[in-house]
């Protein structure tokens, strides 16, 4: 007897970024050996949006979630799953997904949490939540992802300046009706190597002291408490990994590029995205960089790009996408979709 | 790739003019011998030439003829 509903799919997504704008002219102008067009060169961005003083990542998702509820329509007492991803919440406790439940109204029977990744966390938070639906532990999922790196910048490190822009994006995830042999979501592939811990990380921003030998890389005069980023070894781990990344991924799921028809990475800069594309012999029409006005927004990256894709006309029911995220950790993470999109 | 076509895409890629560029130049001296600089020197490294990069091996260079060193297996 065939079973209905019983597969999650993405169907919906929305984002919001906040209200102020950083340009290559203002970093530019604090930082006049950088000019204009030498950060567009090296990172393929133009401005990223950044958080006011007091307005936190959970701002910013709650009207994402907003904004995906009014546009879906979706009956708030049909979510029983609330789960987000971030690096930058309200307290250390509680739980910021509980105080979302409440803002958004949702049902006290929701399940809810967060979890703490980076890059790699959209790709993560889609695996998690299609485990608990196809599980029979829920039946309606928002998946929420937000960050505002910014609170974490030290604003004489310009490499990090340049990239990381504050975002929210709010993800739909429901059961629908689907044959197994063309899952909405997955295979899913994953990897970790810590490491590559303190080669991105905020120290002193947890329970653990800051330690001299944790910031001897870091380089002397500079704020330990600030987020530091090696770039040349982010990029080497990345230019190691993302490939093989990949590779795992179509052999799981016994495919080519050529079944595939949109490619979207973590939008990390796109300088990085290019290099990668080249590596894994990816047509430029296939693949997506989405960055320019916005910047690095770490795990809503990859739902920005496909929300901007979608509006653009570029995404369109019935396509297949792979979905490749890395970073922090280091921890990475790839997978297939099958866009479902609502007819709203 | 020649010793010579190495030197001469590490001065592209750190904004040199390729005269100026020898193998006893100091890398410090290079105008884009920065962390995006770098970023150029490891994708030359690692994408044309097919060498595995060790950032802390890169980092210890002091001239350019140690960087074509640590590129010399796989040049001409």
């Amino acid at each position: 007897m065939p079973q209905t509903h019983n597969k999650a799919s993405l169907t919906a997504v929305e984002y919001c970024l906040p209200d102020r704008v950083l340009t290559n002219e203002d970093i530019a102008a604090a930082h006049p050996e950088w000019s204009v067009e030498k950060i567009y060169e090296k990172t393929g961005i133009c401005r990223r949006h950044i958080a006011a003083e007091g307005e936190t990542a959970a701002d910013l998702a709650f009207r994402a979630a907003e904004a995906l509820l009014d546009r879906t329509g979706c009956p708030r007492e049909e979510i029983d799953l609330l789960v987000l991803c971030t690096q930058t919440p309200d307290y250390a406790l509680p739980t910021t997904a509980c105080v979302l439940q409440h803002r958004l109204g949702l049902p006290t029977t929701c399940a809810a949490f967060d979890y703490n990744l980076g890059c790699s966390g959209f790709v993560y938070g889609l695996a998690i939540v299609k485990s608990m639906l196809e599980g029979g532990q829920a039946s309606k999922a928002l998946l929420l992802t937000a960050d505002t790196y910014s609170k974490w910048l030290s604003p004489d490190d310009k490499g990090v300046l340049t990239i990381f822009g504050d975002g929210a994006a709010a993800t739909l995830v429901e059961l629908v009706d689907a044959p197994d042999s063309e899952p909405p979501l997955g295979p899913f592939v994953y990897g970790t190597d810590g490491g590559g811990f303190d080669r991105l990380i905020v120290p002193g921003s947890g329970a653990r002291p800051i330690r001299e030998e944790d910031c001897a890389r870091m380089g002397e005069g500079r704020p330990k408490d600030r987020l530091f980023m090696d770039g040349p070894e982010i990029f080497t781990f990345t230019i190691r990994t993302v490939p093989r990344t990949v590779k795992a991924l179509l052999a799981r799921a016994a495919c080519t590029l050529k079944d595939l028809d949109l490619i979207v990475y973590h939008q990390a800069n796109a300088y990085i995205l290019e290099y990668l594309r080249n590596r894994s012999k990816i047509p430029v029409e296939k693949f997506v960089v989405e960055l320019e006005g916005k910047g690095n927004t770490v795990s809503s990256t990859i739902p920005i790009a496909l929300r901007d894709i979608e509006m653009q006309g570029r995404l369109k029911p019935g396509m297949r996408l792979a979905l490749v995220a890395f970073g922090v950790g280091y921890s990475w993470a790839a997978g297939l979709i099958r866009w479902h999109g609502r007819a709203n | 790739m020649t010793k010579a076509e190495f030197i001469e895409e590490l001065a592209i890629i750190l904004n040199e003019d390729p005269e100026n560029v020898k193998p006893e130049t100091e890398v410090e001296s290079l105008a884009g011998w920065d962390s995006t600089g770098l970023l150029g020197v490891i994708a030359l490294l690692d994408g044309d030439l097919g060498v595995s990069v060790d950032v802390d091996g890169l980092r210890d260079c002091r001239t350019v003829g140690d960087l074509v060193d640590l590129a010399s297996v796989k040049l001409d």
